[in-house]
């Protein structure tokens, strides 16, 4: 077996290890507790979630959320990104976004969930949510990137008279895609997180966000684990495909450049 | 038509780093402008390109025409290789065929899917030379583009360079008077 292989086995053992560390812990206060209501046991919540997934109403309510969440991520990034190469075209735009911007950000999710309701229907609520915590981010980040691209290689472009699409590949691109990936590893949390909330507070009917108010209210607290386990699964998978396409793209586009960036809030 | 540059100024701040200058190139020919450094040799340079402006004074003889540059750095895309570099600039008649020969002209073979940022620094002059000269300007502005190659190469370079410009305005940056020597160039010195 070479280096590479046994490395690459050591660090999924230690993952496990990890796991099954953390699992033993829940384990134990479970069983000091002893009240299945305040902390059921890993076991049961497996359990539980085993039962849900024989259950259509589980798949259609992951179907629900998941359309949704993910439609108001793709409408975020869309309109982020939109935004922010028109605010970096013309200034008079920046100057007119960026309040808005600031006030996205700085709204507490809960009082925009609240006002969206009185806006929109339910149904919808999740997409608007998700959309408004995706936006601002990508703005902010597609902005920076576009203002990282570097002037000298942009001076470079106009002596030479290159037209705007070798420009945006050359420069442009390049200059962006580590600001898009750090933009998206953090919008692909925050959607699925603010989105739930969203469904919690609206309840739209068939949605992951009723079915764990529904568990709250009844006290089920074995699925209201399972759920929260459902949310964090699809979040992790959602944002595994979002990175895998980006990566085939960035490595098409610009070469090595999807790595080690944090992302930006808008300023 | 003849490049002059005529009673130009330029500051920056405080600092005045052309103080009207009166300079002409001529048409068809290489010029070669020397002056110790910090006299603003590359500031002409960035003037002519249009990259800057002159605080007074006027240029003629740019208007309408298309330029071609080496700059002060090499300003290329650094995870391309060479060809996708050249190519950027040059139309789209021009096939690879056509970049190889160039690139080989100047001492260029290992080049195929090398990103240019492996390459040495006489290596990557070479390839924003080419950029340069294949890029079909009717100006050519070339700021030290010597930089960084040893003398053989450098003979090999100039040779090049002559043959490819030949009944062009050409507009070398240097130090050396025996650069102006060998390119058979006219002299301009910024005083």
């Amino acid at each position: 077996m070479n280096k590479p292989h046994i490395k690459r086995i050591r660090s999924y053992s230690e993952r496990l290890l990890v796991v099954f560390f953390w699992l033993l812990v829940w384990e134990l206060i479970s069983r000091r507790i002893k009240q299945v209501i305040i902390l059921p046991s890993p076991l049961m919540v497996a359990d539980a979630l085993l039962q849900l997934c024989q259950t259509s109403g589980f798949w259609k309510a992951i179907l629900f959320s998941s359309l949704r969440i993910i439609g108001g991520f793709g409408l975020g990034l869309t309109i982020g990104t939109m935004l922010a190469v028109t605010a970096y075209n013309f200034n008079i735009i920046k100057l007119l976004i960026t309040p808005l911007m600031k006030l996205a950000q700085a709204m507490p999710v809960a009082s925009f969930i609240i006002l969206a309701l009185i806006w929109i229907k339910s149904k919808n609520l999740s997409v608007l949510t998700s959309f408004m915590m995706v936006m601002p981010i990508v703005y902010a980040n597609i902005y920076q990137g576009l203002a990282s691209a570097d002037e000298k290689l942009l001076q470079m472009a106009r002596v030479f008279r290159i037209g705007r699409w070798r420009r945006v590949k050359a420069i442009y691109l390049p200059a962006i895609v580590p600001h898009f990936v750090a933009a998206i590893s953090v919008g692909v949390g925050l959607c699925w997180k603010a989105g739930i909330a969203a469904e919690v507070i609206g309840i739209p009917s068939g949605s992951i966000g009723q079915r764990l108010y529904e568990a709250k209210i009844y006290l089920m607290t074995k699925e209201l684990f399972a759920w929260t386990a459902v949310i964090i699964i699809i979040s992790i998978i959602f944002e595994r495909i979002v990175m895998l396409l980006l990566n085939l793209v960035s490595k098409k586009g610009s070469k090595g450049a999807a790595n080690g960036h944090t992302a930006n809030q808008p300023d | 038509m003849d490049i002059r540059l005529i009673n130009l100024t330029k500051r920056f701040g405080d600092k005045t780093v052309l103080d009207n200058v009166n300079i002409s190139f001529a048409e068809g020919r290489i010029s070669c402008l020397m002056g110790p450094s910090g006299r603003g040799k590359t500031t002409v340079a960035n003037l002519l390109m249009g990259l800057i402006k002159p605080d007074s004074g006027t240029i003629e003889g740019c208007r309408g025409k298309t330029i071609a540059a080496v700059f002060q750095e090499d300003r290329l895309i650094e995870h391309w290789d060479a060809e996708k570099n050249i190519r950027l600039v040059c139309d789209k008649s021009v096939d690879s065929e056509q970049i190889r020969e160039e690139l080989q002209k100047v001492g260029i073979n290992d080049y195929k899917s090398k990103a240019v940022v492996s390459f040495s620094g006489g290596m990557r002059r070479r390839v924003a030379l080419v950029r340069a000269l294949m890029a079909r300007g009717d100006i050519i502005i070339l700021d030290e583009p010597f930089k960084g190659l040893d003398d053989a190469v450098k003979m090999q370079v100039i040779e090049y360079l002559k043959t490819k410009t030949r009944g062009k305005t050409v507009i070398v940056i240097t130090h050396d008077r025996t650069d102006a020597a060998l390119l058979n160039a006219d002299l301009i010195t910024l005083e």
